[in-house]
């Protein structure tokens, strides 16, 4: 779809995506994804965004929060055709049981896309021994007036948090919880609204 | 309160406390000197219930229950607090939640009712006014960004929330000027009462002209080799451990 002015959407994955963006200048587009699974669903997503005209903004959050044989590969990939845009990705897989996920994020920045600034951050908690994750970030840049990173890491929860934790009367279940929330807030916070926040968060604590 | 029969524990084979004897009683303070590797803050983690430490032999026993058989968050609820030596930074749980979970948690296994945010919110302006923060404390991530200082105040400010019946504070006077360490010591000793006790780890006397302790006890190669009162301190800070 071509989009003029803001556009913003929040989706609840809950099997194939295919989703285009065609950006003319000066639109915003936000999206978010909730990719929320303890059964066995598969899931995968392609988001793509196109900034065509100058000045845009690009915003996509992915939360996959996945337990039982789930799975989700999710594809965002941001197009900077021309200059002055800004593009944030940023991603959060939790997987437990025998989950698997897979975050491919692509910003490509054309070589006549100067002064842009392009920020990819995927970080992925692994809280079982038999979940899986695979990532493949790029960052493609022909311009050379711009400002881009990107960074990722992937792991399990800090036990020595945990323990400080319990020593001040917490439980594990519950320091496990509030760490395990305090991981996915850079997807979830955006949101705003904090009925929409706490509506997220009753579905993955379900 | 807190009686350490013959405590023996070791981490990764290595037996660190060999055979730790000490009473603690309601209204008392107790200092706990030593040369480095003594046993220090060993004595502290094993008691809070640190799992990397396994105890070998001896019995501790707190408010009359068994301590070691206990979870570290049940010797929490149970009234036993440690403050750290190294508090963990735990980015996006802020310390307005983490304290009001912990305190209620712990009346929630009192059998009291929860309170109110109200209260809760009140409480925590008096414990941070004590204890000269921020009043931004509330929303920041626990301890992530702290100064050293700003952490071991925040030890002791969550100490004077909790209301613990033992505190055992490990080198909260490491790595503070002059200015925090007064104030981190009135507010060891605004918390202090006839009900509660509470047990300082520390290399240095100075700490005890802020705190006054009631006993002071030096611990060498896993055991107290002596008792004495707060002149003892004084002893060792002229004389080393040496001459021991």
């Amino acid at each position: 779809m071509v989009v003029r002015g803001t556009y913003q959407d929040v989706f609840l994955c809950e099997g194939d995506m295919q989703l285009v963006y065609d950006q003319e200048a000066g639109s915003i587009v936000r999206l978010f994804f909730f990719a929320i699974d303890a059964g066995d669903r598969e899931m995968h997503i392609n988001v793509e965004c196109n900034q065509i005209g100058t000045g845009c903004k690009t915003e996509i959050y992915t939360l996959a929060y996945l337990g039982g044989k789930s799975k989700c590969e999710f594809a965002a990939h941001i197009n900077h055709k021309v200059g002055g845009g800004e593009s944030k990705q940023i991603s959060r897989f939790v997987l437990k049981d025998n989950a698997t996920g897979f975050y491919d994020g692509q910003v490509i920045l054309a070589s006549n896309a100067q002064r842009v600034d392009a920020l990819q951050n995927n970080r992925n908690l692994l809280l079982s021994d038999n979940a899986q994750m695979r990532i493949r970030p790029t960052l493609e840049i022909y311009a050379d007036d711009v400002k881009a990173s990107h960074g990722t890491s992937t792991g399990q929860l800090n036990e020595e948090a945990i323990l400080y934790m319990r020593q001040r009367g917490i439980s594990r279940e519950q320091a496990e919880k509030m760490l395990v929330e305090a991981f996915m807030a850079e997807c979830i916070t955006p949101l705003g609204n904090e009925k929409r926040q706490e509506d997220i968060l009753r579905m993955i604590r379900s | 309160m807190l009686e350490i029969r013959n405590l023996h524990a070791s981490i990764e084979g290595k037996e660190i406390l060999q055979g730790i004897n000490l009473t603690i009683r309601e209204g008392e303070i107790h200092a706990i000197m030593g040369p480095n590797g003594a046993g220090k803050s060993t004595l502290g983690a094993v008691l809070a219930g640190h799992p990397s430490y396994l105890v070998t032999q001896g019995s501790v026993t707190f408010r009359g229950k068994d301590l070691l058989n206990m979870p570290p968050e049940q010797r929490a609820r149970e009234g036993l607090f440690l403050s750290f030596q190294y508090p963990v930074e735990i980015p996006g749980v802020s310390m307005v939640n983490f304290l009001r979970t912990a305190v209620n948690d712990k009346r929630k296994y009192e059998g009291s009712t929860p309170l109110s945010a109200t209260q809760f919110l009140k409480e925590m302006r008096e414990k941070k006014q004590l204890l000269e923060m921020a009043d931004k404390l509330n929303n920041r991530s626990v301890n992530e960004g702290f100064s050293g200082g700003e952490k071991k105040k925040n030890e002791i400010f969550q100490m004077a929330m909790l209301q613990p019946a033992l505190a055992i504070l490990d080198e909260i006077d490491s790595g503070l000027d002059i200015d925090a360490l007064r104030v981190v010591a009135n507010g060891v000793n605004a918390c202090h009462t006839k009900d509660n006790a509470c047990l300082l780890i520390t290399h240095y006397q100075r700490l005890l002209d802020y705190i006054v302790p009631d006993y002071v006890h030096v611990l060498a190669n896993g055991r107290i080799i002596k008792t004495g009162g707060k002149e003892l301190a004084h002893e060792l800070e002229e004389r080393g451990y040496e001459w021991l």
